[in-house]
């Protein structure tokens, strides 16, 4: 082995370890298993009025996601994600961007972490696969709760797709977990915001402020019919697209779509982030 | 002293490839979203129009799939939801508004199935061979219906069984009133096609143009669009993506899953879901071609449904020596409700209508 190489593996080793303890600490932190405990909460609370209004009223099932509950628990993993994607699952994310540098900056330890052998560009690229993991680990928290608050109350069987046909309860299982995938790519994205944001700042809560707001701001532009032009261009504009994997054949277009719109805003937020931090001053 | 310039030159280096990088990505983000709608138009074999739609008319793929995305501007609002009644109407009520996605397969003329993918619902029409089913999520409904094996192509009410029938059909109700020019090559869904616009003569047509786009190699129409007189678009249904292999055969067959309710459909409330026979209208039309007026007389006078009263109410009241009534008017068709129960509808200015009521 050259030396080169010796060194080499001994960066990817730090790295990982580096990598090893952000997720060590993002997960450890008290707020974020609070915030975590909340997002399933939230699906609790859900599965359990969709249970009183179904024992009150039985029979009446309509045919959107939330009312099709009421007939199999597995679709609370649906209702779930349609339900949090608006505000609670990007206001987790948020609070984990806030943190990632600002954060880091306003504890004093940003320097400390500088002054290890580590790259600015490899802290930042740290820092962003913590939010993508962070991210994954939210939007699979509210879909797993969903199907486990759903079957415990409604039980569980086979699925009925948008398109009328059956779906084996595995088959189902799959297009959830694909389902909270997709919905973590876009909250990911929107990481990427925040970790630029969380750049500009040395207070994580300004920084968590603003990313939230940037989230709902999009939400609010994408819900105006009058800049419909504008809609095909917001982050957040395909993110309910994920039913299209309740169809049969699946519906690929938009998703497809809603990918390359989260990527492109993923890249171009972190390459900012990146410009930004490269020559930030570090004070504290 | 040369150290240091030398870290200056390699960190502005450095920033200026960040802000390279940058740049290139927004360019490349964008270019590849707009790289479709800048291409040059396409270099295909010139057509008169004539051998162009005789071309459309024999049009025979073996299979499809497609998507296509459907727009209206009609000057509607959205409309509220629960008015019109019956619930097929109102998902046709619907498609005046806003944009949709339908997704459509076809295998020869048995098969066949249009999907209307709305945000998480979708309402489908499937024809497998013989067997007619339709799907609605959103009420959990499927609906059956068997076509005659003997005669599978003839429907009751004399409808079109294939597309390019449709068109023919289309072609000699408007032919003699319709100025029909090709204007050109273009590109949808990535592929090169050909334009063709329909003129309606008429002056008293609300349709300014309508341009339709033909697939250069297999002559399927890929899309269209509707312009009202002013030139603005009312209506568009364009292709996003098409495939024109077979698609799987599970794709045209339908069960309807435990639980929900199907009902039996003959072929006749199939194609004429809102009219019942006892209470269907009765119709009568003026005029030819494009500025053909539909008169119904719904024999009714009171609407009773208190949404649909109110944006009645709302809209402006017109007389004449036809009588009295409120005019709904759009960019693409004007509608005229009498107060004694009649109904005037036609792609033509409102002077039209009046006229047609007149008779």
């Amino acid at each position: 082995m050259s030396a080169a190489e010796k060194t080499r593996e001994r960066r990817v080793h730090r790295s990982g370890r580096l990598f090893a303890s952000e997720l060590g600490l993002m997960c450890g932190r008290r707020r974020n298993q609070v915030g975590l405990a909340t997002l399933f909460a939230l699906v609790v609370l859900v599965g359990v009025a969709l249970k009183v209004s179904a024992m009150r009223r039985p029979g009446s099932r309509g045919g959107d996601l939330v009312s099709a509950v009421a007939g199999n628990g597995i679709y609370l993993g649906f209702a779930g994600l349609t339900i949090e994607i608006a505000l609670f699952l990007p206001l987790a994310v948020s609070v984990l961007a806030g943190d990632a540098v600002a954060g880091e900056a306003n504890q004093g330890t940003l320097r400390y972490l500088l002054l290890a052998p580590v790259g600015r560009l490899r802290l930042l690229v740290v820092k962003a696969g913590a939010l993508i993991v962070g991210s994954v680990i939210g939007a699979m928290v509210v879909a797993a709760g969903g199907v486990l608050t759903g079957v415990v109350l409604f039980g569980a069987g086979p699925l009925i797709s948008l398109s009328g046909t059956q779906l084996s309860v595995a088959d189902g299982l799959w297009r959830l977990a694909l389902a909270a995938l997709y919905v973590a790519t876009g909250l990911a994205a929107l990481g990427m915001i925040g970790l630029f944001i969380s750049t500009l700042t040395e207070q994580p809560i300004a920084a968590t402020v603003a990313t939230a707001m940037v989230g709902t701001l999009l939400w609010v532009l994408d819900a105006v019919p009058q800049l419909d032009w504008l809609h095909p261009w917001l982050l957040v504009d395909r993110w309910p697209a994920f039913v299209d994997l309740l169809r049969e054949p699946v519906f690929l277009d938009r998703i497809v779509a809603g990918l390359g719109i989260n990527a492109a805003y993923g890249a171009v937020f972190f390459a900012l982030a990146w410009l930004r931090f490269r020559g930030k001053d570090i004070t504290s | 002293m040369k150290a240091q310039q030398q870290s200056e030159t390699r960190r502005r280096t450095t920033r200026l490839i960040g802000a390279g990088v940058i740049v290139a990505l927004l360019l490349a983000s964008l270019t590849g979203l707009f790289a479709r709608g800048a291409a040059a138009d396409p270099t295909l074999p010139p057509l008169t129009p004539t051998e162009l739609l005789n071309r459309v008319a024999t049009a025979q793929v073996d299979g499809m799939s497609a998507t296509f995305t459907q727009r209206s501007d009609l000057g509607l609002p959205a409309l509220p939801s629960g008015i019109g009644g019956g619930d097929e109407l109102q998902s046709a009520l619907t498609l005046l508004t806003g944009t949709h996605t339908i997704r459509v397969w076809t295998a020869g003329p048995q098969h066949s199935r249009v999907s209307l993918v709305d945000d998480d619902s979708e309402s489908s029409v499937i024809r497998n061979g013989n067997q007619v089913w339709t799907w609605s999520s959103e009420q959990q409904k499927a609906g059956h219906a068997t076509i005659d094996a003997k005669t599978p192509t003839a429907r009751p009410t004399g409808a079109p069984s294939t597309p390019a029938e449709a068109i023919d059909r289309l072609l000699k109700a408007i032919g003699p009133s319709t100025e029909v020019t090709a204007s050109g090559t273009g590109y949808v869904a990535g592929r090169p096609v050909y334009q063709l616009i329909l003129a309606p003569k008429d002056a008293a047509s609300l349709i300014g143009q309508v341009r339709l786009f033909v697939d250069a190699t297999t002559y399927v129409p890929l899309g269209l669009r509707v312009l009202d007189r002013g030139g603005a678009e009312a209506v568009s249904l364009l292709a996003s993506t098409v495939d024109f292999s077979v698609p799987a055969a599970g794709v045209f067959e339908f069960t309807p899953p435990a639980g929900v309710e199907v009902t039996e459909l003959d072929a006749k409330a199939s194609d004429h879901p809102t009219g019942t026979a006892k209470s269907r209208p009765e119709t009568k039309t003026v005029g030819t071609g494009w500025t053909t007026v539909l008169v119904a007389s719904t024999g009714t006078t009171k609407v009773t449904d208190a949404t649909a009263k109110a944006l009645l109410d709302s809209l402006p009241a017109v007389s004449g020596a036809w009588g009295r009534g409120r005019l709904l008017s759009t960019s693409l068709v004007n509608v005229v409700l009498t107060d004694d129960g009649r109904v005037a509808v036609g792609a033509v200015t409102e002077d039209r209508l009046y006229a047609a009521l007149a008779r």
